[in-house]
């Protein structure tokens, strides 16, 4: 009796898992299928004589991403020049404010907190025209601060909402005896809440360049010349096409991911706080 | 009046601090809004030299006879409904699974790699699906006539007017079932265990359990996901790089056929464009206070 319950739940666990390991596969597929790709040599991509697997392995498509084509060079760097500041002026910015709606009891103070988080619940596509003619008359369009501008506007705000989450969970009595001690409001903020707090900020940072880096829409709209696209409008430039005499699909693969190496990077480096954020971000407002 | 001022004053570091804040987000997300909602109201056409007029509910009353209207909302419904319950019983699911795995890292390790497709940059994915899908090139035409040896009874995926919208559906449900688990994660983790050891011990099934204490507890966790899915009544970015609406006007949702008219067509009529995005937003708006009525009722947290 006692074995056959124990059986029972040897199959069960047996089950879970190999359905786990199924829905691994399917979520992994898309990244085993672009390296199939990117390491084959051009001739075996053709229906005819495609398999799942290469037959040749080949590096030459990665070496034509990285040095015969220029533009790709110039779209990664405006994308890393764009979520560099966006992200760090996003880390500050929020920092500061999500203190100051934490600690600071200044008048307003919960009026203007539930005015900018609303936003966040109204996509910023739906303002892009607006946005566009804003940009337009302010000769920002096409260039990469027309972009960092309103990407650090449109992350601000789940920033703000995660760090004053973080400094709420700070005891109040660490910076009060800061400022008894003679430390300024700001004097305060710096030696004592920056360092206990920095996980936060990994948090927010994260949570700031994940999306930014995917970002499509306003790049799209806005940039009009290479030297101020960003790489998710770069491979739209790379997209294998037909009608060209070259046949360009394992390079574009290549290509796909490279731009995915940033962003697994980040996740495998950071995985735990992914989880953190989700918490903190989603469920507690 | 007067302890106001002297209170503002006191506390005039807290507006220090939030300072750079306004700024961006007065700029950038204040002002677009009121902007969006000013250009609605008159002719602006982009690329039409001439000074914008004010032209009152024009752009409105031709929203209400536009043919396009229901065309994209249709389209857009077919592919919220192939989509939500799609991705949200997929992602309850696979938490489900991931939870029951006693040893912690390897429920950790499980739910990091379901996770990778969530961290992808979108666009970038979409472009790669679009290449799975390629009948000539693409792996699934592959898999299903070369090795399974069947006939796939499609001209192909993204060009067949019935298959597109599905074929998108199919690559959003892949890409965020992985975040769906872990809000589903979060909400598990906050349903008390004395209450499924209680039901066990007065003998109540696995299934009764999740029936009477997970679905019902879980209810602030689908509030969540219903408010953080709104945004997707404005899908654009998948069917622009995928379909660019097609094939015919297939794929042409509600958020593509604003931004086309805004970004694409004649002379990029703003104007118009922004009473679409403003009814949208209402629409949204409506939505939002169902799901808190229907929903978060009965929340049990603060």
């Amino acid at each position: 009796m006692i074995t056959a319950s124990r059986l029972k739940k040897d199959i069960a666990k047996t089950v879970i898992h190999l359905l786990l390991i199924a829905a691994v596969f399917v979520a992994m597929f898309l990244l085993f299928w672009l390296i199939s790709i990117a390491v084959r040599p051009v001739q075996e991509t053709y229906r005819v004589a495609a398999s799942l697997l290469p037959k040749k392995l080949t590096i030459v498509n990665f070496h034509q991403v990285l040095f015969e084509l220029p533009q790709m060079a110039i779209y990664y760097r405006n994308s890393l020049i764009i979520t560099f500041i966006a992200v760090g002026s996003i880390v500050i910015i929020s920092a500061l404010a999500g203190y100051a709606f934490a600690r600071v009891q200044f008048p307003g103070r919960n009026l203007i907190f539930w005015a900018v988080i609303a936003t966040i619940f109204f996509p910023y596509t739906i303002s892009l025209p607006a946005l566009y003619d804003i940009l337009f008359r302010l000769h920002l369009t096409d260039s990469l601060i027309g972009l960092i501008l309103p990407y650090t506007a449109i992350w601000l705000r789940l920033g703000t909402l995660i760090m004053r989450q973080v400094f709420l969970s700070v005891p109040k009595e660490l910076d009060d005896a800061a400022i008894i001690d003679g430390c300024s409001r700001l004097g305060a903020f710096w030696r004592v809440l920056l360092p206990i707090t920095s996980s936060g900020w990994v948090v927010v940072a994260i949570f700031a360049f994940v999306p930014m880096w995917g970002e499509f829409i306003l790049a799209f709209t806005v940039t009009s010349t290479p030297k101020s696209m960003p790489i998710s409008i770069g491979m739209k430039m790379l997209e294998p096409n037909p009608a060209f005499a070259e046949w360009t699909f394992p390079v574009a693969a290549a290509a796909a991911l490279m731009i995915f190496i940033p962003s697994l990077l980040i996740f495998i480096v950071f995985q735990k706080w992914f989880t953190k954020g989700i918490t903190a971000g989603a469920l507690k407002f | 009046m007067n302890t106001l001022f002297r209170r503002i004053w006191k506390e005039r570091s807290g507006y220090a601090f939030i300072a750079p804040l306004l700024g961006y987000i007065g700029m950038f997300i204040f002002l677009p809004v009121v902007y969006t909602i000013v250009l609605s109201f008159t002719r602006h056409e982009f690329l039409r030299p001439t000074k914008d007029a004010l032209v009152g509910l024009v752009n409105y009353v031709e929203w209400f006879h536009d043919p396009a209207i229901w065309e994209t909302f249709k389209n857009t419904l077919y592919f919220l409904a192939m989509y939500i319950p799609a991705h949200v019983l997929y992602g309850l699911i696979l938490a489900l699974l991931t939870n029951s795995i006693v040893n912690r890292r390897v429920a950790t390790l499980y739910r990091s790699l379901l996770y990778i497709p969530v961290v992808l940059p979108l666009p970038i994915v979409a472009y790669a699906w679009k290449w799975m899908y390629d009948p000539t090139i693409g792996v699934f035409t592959h898999i299903i006539e070369d090795i399974l040896g069947l006939s796939f009874p499609f001209k192909g995926w993204l060009i067949d007017k019935r298959l597109a919208m599905p074929s998108i559906a199919i690559m959003s449900v892949w890409q965020y079932s992985g975040w769906i688990m872990m809000l589903f994660l979060v909400g598990l983790n906050n349903i008390p265990n004395q209450l499924y050891e209680a039901a066990r011990i007065d003998g109540s099934s696995a299934w009764k359990s999740f029936c009477r204490i997970t679905l019902p507890l879980l209810k602030p966790t689908f509030f969540v996901i219903v408010i953080m899915r709104l945004a997707v009544l404005g899908i654009t970015v998948q069917p622009l790089i995928m379909t660019e609406g097609g094939p015919g006007r297939a794929t042409m949702t509600y958020g593509l056929h604003a931004y086309y008219l805004a970004f694409r067509w004649g002379n990029w009529r703003m104007g118009y464009a922004s009473a679409w995005y403003v009814m949208l937003a209402l629409f949204a708006t409506v939505l939002g206070v169902m799901a808190w009525k229907f929903l978060r009722e009965e929340s049990v947290y603060d």
